[in-house]
């Protein structure tokens, strides 16, 4: 007997394997709402920022901005040479946070920890 | 849905020993390739979800784990030779029909640049399983960490179209799409838009509300 593959269709995108893909193909985009129970101090907001909870619009004005929180991983990279002409290769794998940012005028602002990064 | 048959394609798998040569047809519901300039007729699979027996699938996942070629075909698509290559990740599932005492074993494959948002974001290739607006922006949105409103999509898929951004991958069960640039070219398409007045930030101060996504709307819808 041949798959009844009208049948397997209409159940395949509930499968196991399809929710665990789902991770990979789909966007995450976080939603988060809710009211918390006591007034959130700055170490809760820092907390909530960096990890892209509270990615949304701010501020009034010409400093009106988009804000996009996310980790990111940075890598290092820097050569040793030994005196017996040894190379040494060295990569240092580290993760960060990048905020993104879209002004209402039009300028655009990547921060990272690092120095420098504006347009 | 009726005719299904008409939008599953096929994979094959043959492997040649001394001994024996063993052959596995299975039928394929989704796939994601690229067609590789040279050699001709040959593609680098980023999605293969195929359908079949214990014993098939095994041999399937067992054929990807070493990086063995197959041949794929189906709606719209001539036989072509295909491989995950290296690294590739499955997920394997089962769906249960009426009236069988097995259930089907189900295997998604999916090849490593395709499984990594790092990759993606880093090389400006960016593979994406639909080339639906508000699936190709709110993926890049949140692949490149790009601070955007949902209803920018059309506008940012103008500016794709406008940048010829945009590259047609074969697809099985899906339209599938590649979209080439990275971080900085769409901050600069952003930044000239909202300064030019083709899109806007909202009036409103808050958290920015994403529609959410299912695998039903990325993929084609049977008809």
């Amino acid at each position: 007997m041949g798959i009844p593959l009208d049948e397997v269709e209409d159940l395949l995108l509930e499968s196991s394997a399809y929710r665990q893909a789902g991770r990979v193909l789909l966007p995450k985009l976080g939603d988060v709402r809710g009211r918390p129970l006591t007034p959130l101090h700055g170490g809760h907001v820092g907390l909530l920022c960096t990890a892209g909870m509270l990615n949304g619009v701010f501020g009034e004005g010409d400093a009106r901005h988009i804000a996009h929180w996310r980790s990111v991983k940075f890598t290092d990279h820097w050569e040793e040479q030994e005196e017996d002409g040894t190379r040494i290769l060295h990569d240092r794998e580290r993760f960060s946070h990048e905020l993104t940012l879209v002004f209402a005028n039009g300028k655009t602002q990547v921060l990272t920890h690092e120095k420098k990064d504006s347009e | 849905m009726k005719n299904a048959h008409l939008r599953f394609g096929w994979l094959t798998y043959v492997k040649s020993t001394e001994k024996t040569t063993t052959s596995i047809r299975l039928r394929l519901d989704r796939f994601i390739g690229e067609v590789l300039p040279d050699p001709p007729r040959q593609a680098k699979a980023h999605l293969i979800s195929v359908i079949g027996g214990d014993t098939q699938i095994a041999a399937v996942s067992a054929a990807i784990s070493l990086g063995d070629r197959f041949m794929v075909d189906g709606p719209g698509i001539q036989p072509i030779r295909v491989c995950l290559e290296r690294n590739a990740q499955c997920f394997k599932g089962s769906v249960q029909l009426g009236g069988r005492k097995k259930p089907l074993r189900h295997l998604i494959s999916l090849s490593e640049e395709f499984a990594s948002s790092n990759v993606s974001a880093s090389s400006g290739r960016t593979l994406l399983a639909s080339s639906g607006v508000r699936f190709i922006w709110a993926s890049l949105a949140h692949i490149h960490g790009i601070p955007g409103m949902p209803e920018w999509a059309d506008w940012f898929a103008g500016e794709l179209n406008t940048h010829k951004a945009i590259v047609r991958v074969l697809g099985i069960g899906c339209d599938p799409v590649l979209v080439k640039g990275k971080k900085d070219q769409f901050l600069s398409w952003l930044s000239w838009g909202v300064e030019s007045g083709a899109i806007s930030l909202p009036a409103e101060t808050g958290s920015i509300r994403w529609p959410s996504l299912s695998l039903q709307d990325i993929f084609l819808p049977a008809n």
